[in-house]
């Protein structure tokens, strides 16, 4: 392994500690870390985006697609919000920015995200021979009504609807849970990969056993000095 | 400082229990959830020289998980020869298939023949209707340069009417992907999610729209299904053991509250 992958390797594994290290608190190794990473990651991202501009635009315009002057002078117009009397320029390229994306995400909407999902929450056969499947058809096509009626406040709230929206209630909290579950198993396998970078990784593991064994230092040091003890409570 | 030494054994205890089974895997048995099924048996019936869009919108550190269902989703459709074009909407995507490639089976494969990457378009939902309607007249070169004229693939495709399936990895902008190439182009659209994505995609698969593989879990079900076993599978254990860490501080927190609670009842303070 060439040296400087190894260098990067052992950045790696100390830049993800300091990043735990606000497990422990808030601190410098932290901040450090957290500013190199959105700083790492925006001008990557910058760099990127240039590459783009001349990929898509000034390129081809070099080539004679003369029409890509018109977003290139679009795209130039939105460094002119930084005074006050050109502003009103920047409005343009964001009002098409806007526009074709608003008009864009209109286009399929109903069919995609209404008309779809509402077929979908009416099976057919709506009940099967398996137990199974038709308590779920029941459950997709009741739930939903009874989530609607909780939030529906245009009419007045009685013994019916109370109990029905109390239902939608419960089917609610029963979807947050399955998504804090997924979200919770998301994070953890994000986790995984770290802790196995730090024990597997060559470099990095041996950043990670000299970590510990300070951790273990430190700790053995400060249940037998009592000075230790006082300055940390 | 009492909360501060909860917090540090809860993490500690966590890192000991994914550190463990990297060290020593236990191999616990898993089983092919039907989504994962479903999406295997999709792949299976398209044919031979067969094109995919496949985009990957997800960030480097999604790697761990979504990695796994990426490597054997493309090594499964090189076995049946399927070719691949590929791009990202997110900076990062291009990164991600880039560490992910020697992970993948390429054996015989070409760039250019069976995989083009075009790189990063940004614009999200707009670059995708973009991309469907004609890549030639969105760009001219691939990601590393090439003209697009000179690699073989690109002759046999366009826009979304020459591919066969569209897939995208993570998740987030699955709407997007149905708007724009799902519906309009009558085209089979599978999601790589994330599992934190995935609650989100249900709708959408009960509404026959998208098939889908949930997060790192789905990657190793891929695996066993292509019978390649690979780092999904090694996953499983930690996130197998994770997991009953977290139910387990789930029930123990909740029957401390009950606990206090019953306390407080009977001592009228409730």
């Amino acid at each position: 392994m060439a040296f400087v992958e190894e260098f990067g390797i052992m950045v790696g594994a100390v830049l993800t500690i300091m990043i735990y290290s606000f497990l422990v608190k808030d601190n410098p190794l932290f901040r450090v870390a957290e500013r190199l990473t959105v700083g790492l990651g925006i001008g990557y991202a910058l760099t990127l985006g240039m590459k783009n501009v001349f990929r898509l635009c000034i390129n081809p315009l070099m080539d004679g697609d003369i029409l890509l002057i018109i977003p290139l002078i679009l795209s130039l117009l939105q460094f002119t919000t930084f005074t006050k009397e050109s502003k009103f320029l920047a409005k343009w390229p964001l009002a098409i920015i806007l526009g074709t994306g608003t008009g864009l995400a209109m286009r399929g909407t109903m069919k995609a995200q209404i008309i779809s999902q509402l077929l979908a929450s009416a099976p057919s056969p709506f009940i099967t021979g398996d137990m199974l499947s038709t308590f779920n058809n029941i459950v997709i096509a009741v739930i939903p009504m009874c989530i609607l009626i909780y939030f529906l406040f245009s009419f007045g709230e009685g013994k019916v609807t109370k109990g029905v929206g109390r239902i939608g209630v419960f089917s609610m909290m029963v979807g947050f849970g399955a998504s804090f579950g997924n979200y919770v198993l998301t994070r953890e396998t994000i986790l995984y990969g770290r802790v196995k970078f730090l024990l597997t990784q060559y470099p990095a593991n041996y950043v990670t056993y000299a970590v510990v064994t300070a951790i273990i230092i430190y700790t053995v040091y400060y249940f037998l000095s009592p000075r230790a003890r006082a300055r940390v409570q | 400082m009492k909360e501060f030494h909860v917090r540090i054994v809860a993490v500690a205890l966590l890192f000991i229990c994914i550190g463990i089974p990297i060290i020593y895997p236990f191999g616990l048995p898993i089983s092919v959830s039907k989504e994962t099924l479903d999406v295997y048996n999709y792949v299976e019936s398209l044919n031979a020289g067969d094109i995919i869009y496949m985009t990957t919108d997800t960030g480097f550190s999604q790697i761990p998980e979504v990695g796994p269902p990426i490597v054997a989703f493309i090594t499964h459709c090189f076995r049946n020869d399927i070719r691949i074009v590929h791009f990202c909407l997110s900076t990062e995507g291009g990164l991600v298939l880039n560490f992910l490639m020697p992970s993948v089976e390429t054996s015989g494969k070409t760039y250019g023949v069976d995989w083009v990457e075009l790189g990063y378009f940004s614009g999200e939902e707009t670059a995708l209707a973009s991309l469907a309607i004609s890549i030639k007249d969105m760009v001219s070169v691939d990601f590393y340069g090439n003209n697009l004229e000179d690699l073989p693939l690109m002759e046999d495709v366009d826009g979304a009417k020459d591919i066969s399936l569209f897939v995208g990895v993570a998740g987030a902008l699955t709407g997007g992907y149905i708007r724009q190439i799902g519906d309009p182009f009558d085209l089979m659209i599978i999601v790589l999610a994330r599992a934190a994505n995935a609650p989100a995609l249900y709708p959408y698969v009960n509404a026959g729209q998208v098939k889908i593989t949930v997060g790192v879990r789905g990657g190793a079900e891929y695996e066993m299904l292509i019978n390649r076993p690979g780092e999904g599978l090694a996953t499983t254990d930690v996130i197998s053991i994770g997991h009953l860490l977290v139910v387990g501080g789930i029930i123990f927190g909740n029957s401390i509250f009950l606990y206090e609670r019953v306390n407080k009842k009977r001592r009228g303070e409730l």
